[in-house]
């Protein structure tokens, strides 16, 4: 079996402004954080595609209010259309359309290598300012190589235990996977990287960078760049910020030790009961309490990540000037009583 | 003449196969992605979490509260 017959996923990079969002534990908060930051964008005048690549488990679509799609991913996985642009839904935002996942039938969780590499070209070639794609949360090669493919990558968490784990768990293995797809010619270096994974933690914990360093100059150079370019942006969901910036500095500090790459932190959406009622509604909390804290939260991440520009260019300085774009996209949608 | 053909039919067996120095074992959790339309395994499954590494984390983003 020939190695290189495979291009990895990262050959395909996604160029375009592309953000996945991923969580590594059901029940973050990733689809809300991914739709109320969508229409975020679209609210700034931005032309906006929300893709729903939870395969198999997918429900973005009745958080806008769309309760039969016309067509799913499944028109596109199983070539029943040929383009992904086909498969396009519109919204009650002329600015945000939606690619919505089909969990109707199982085979679509488990799509082929050929039907995920035409999925991940078909997202290159849509036309957007900005694209969104919305991933599943457990840790399968296909989030992982969907996360890797984008420019961007989110990782929604929340402060605690189990989700934590569950984010760290995520972004060892996808920064595992990078690896190993920048040095799959470089046997030494993937049996480094073996070593890593098969022996124990403290075993090799300090020694996998280092080691993959010491290699060779051109191998250290490698090394080098996936490290300035794997920065994840960290969201923390349902949180007091104080404890929550605290575990997240914990977070960033251990993983720049024992990694040596580093996550950047995208906003802390706090705990907030406009927020819960808005879901239980399914709506977007955004549009539903635009002046919730959530709201104020997105907003921190637009200026975090420098998207905080409408379409004409206009710089968008404050919330009280966010909160204006906001209700006019909310007039939009009609289910909607502000 | 059964036994010539028994020998034939033996030699291009799984012994044959085994010795063909041509081929190179990949392991194929290296490959980068499994084609499974070509007959490829799916890629074996290689720790990525220990029990010791998940109580590190716990203490290093847990320990400081009891202080505060």
């Amino acid at each position: 079996m020939d190695q290189k017959s495979h291009p990895p996923a990262n050959d395909l990079k996604l160029q375009k402004q592309i953000f996945a969002v991923a969580s590594g534990k059901g029940g973050t908060g990733k689809s809300t954080f991914a739709i109320n930051f969508s229409l975020a964008l679209a609210a700034l005048g931005r032309e906006v595609i929300l893709i729903d690549a939870d395969l198999g488990g997918a429900d973005i679509s009745n958080l806008v209010g769309i309760s039969a799609p016309r067509y799913t991913m499944k028109d596109f996985i199983s070539g029943e259309v040929t383009y992904l642009s086909e498969i396009l839904e519109p919204t009650p935002s002329s600015k945000l359309r939606l690619i919505c996942g089909g969990s109707d039938i199982i085979s679509i969780s488990n799509p082929y290598y050929q039907q995920k590499m035409k999925l991940i070209r078909n997202i290159s070639m849509l036309e957007a300012d900005y694209i969104v794609v919305d991933l599943g949360p457990d840790i399968t090669f296909n989030n992982l190589d969907f996360f890797n493919s984008a420019p961007v990558g989110f990782l929604v968490t929340q402060n605690v235990d189990p989700i934590i784990l569950g984010f760290y768990r995520f972004l060892k293995a996808a920064f595992v996977r990078r690896l190993k797809q920048e040095f799959r010619d470089e046997q030494f270096v993937l049996n480094i990287i073996n070593d890593f994974q098969n022996k124990g933690w403290s075993h090799t914990r300090r020694n996998l960078i280092g080691s993959i360093r010491a290699a060779s100059q051109e191998v250290h150079a490698r090394l080098d760049k996936i490290l300035e370019t794997f920065q994840p942006k960290l969201v923390f969901n349902m949180v007091s910020s104080q404890a929550a910036r605290k575990t997240a500095d914990q977070m960033f500090s251990f993983i720049l030790e024992n990694f040596g790459f580093r996550l950047q932190t995208a906003g802390f959406i706090p705990r907030d009961r406009d927020v819960e009622r808005a879901y239980e509604h399914s709506e977007p909390f955004i549009l539903r309490y635009p002046r919730c804290d959530g709201s104020k939260a997105i907003f921190e991440v637009l200026t975090v990540c420098g998207l905080n520009r409408t379409a004409a260019g206009e710089q968008v300085r404050g919330f009280a000037d966010f909160f204006r774009y906001i209700k006019a996209e909310a007039s939009n949608w009609q289910f909607i009583k502000i | 003449m059964s036994e010539e053909k028994d020998q034939k039919s033996f030699q291009r067996g799984p012994d044959r196969r085994r010795n063909d120095r041509r081929k190179t074992y990949v392991d194929p959790a290296d490959l980068p992605f499994p084609d499974r339309r070509k007959g490829d395994r799916r890629q074996k499954d290689r720790r990525v979490y220990s029990d010791e590494e998940r109580e590190e984390i716990l203490k290093r983003i847990r320990g400081g509260e009891d202080e505060s």
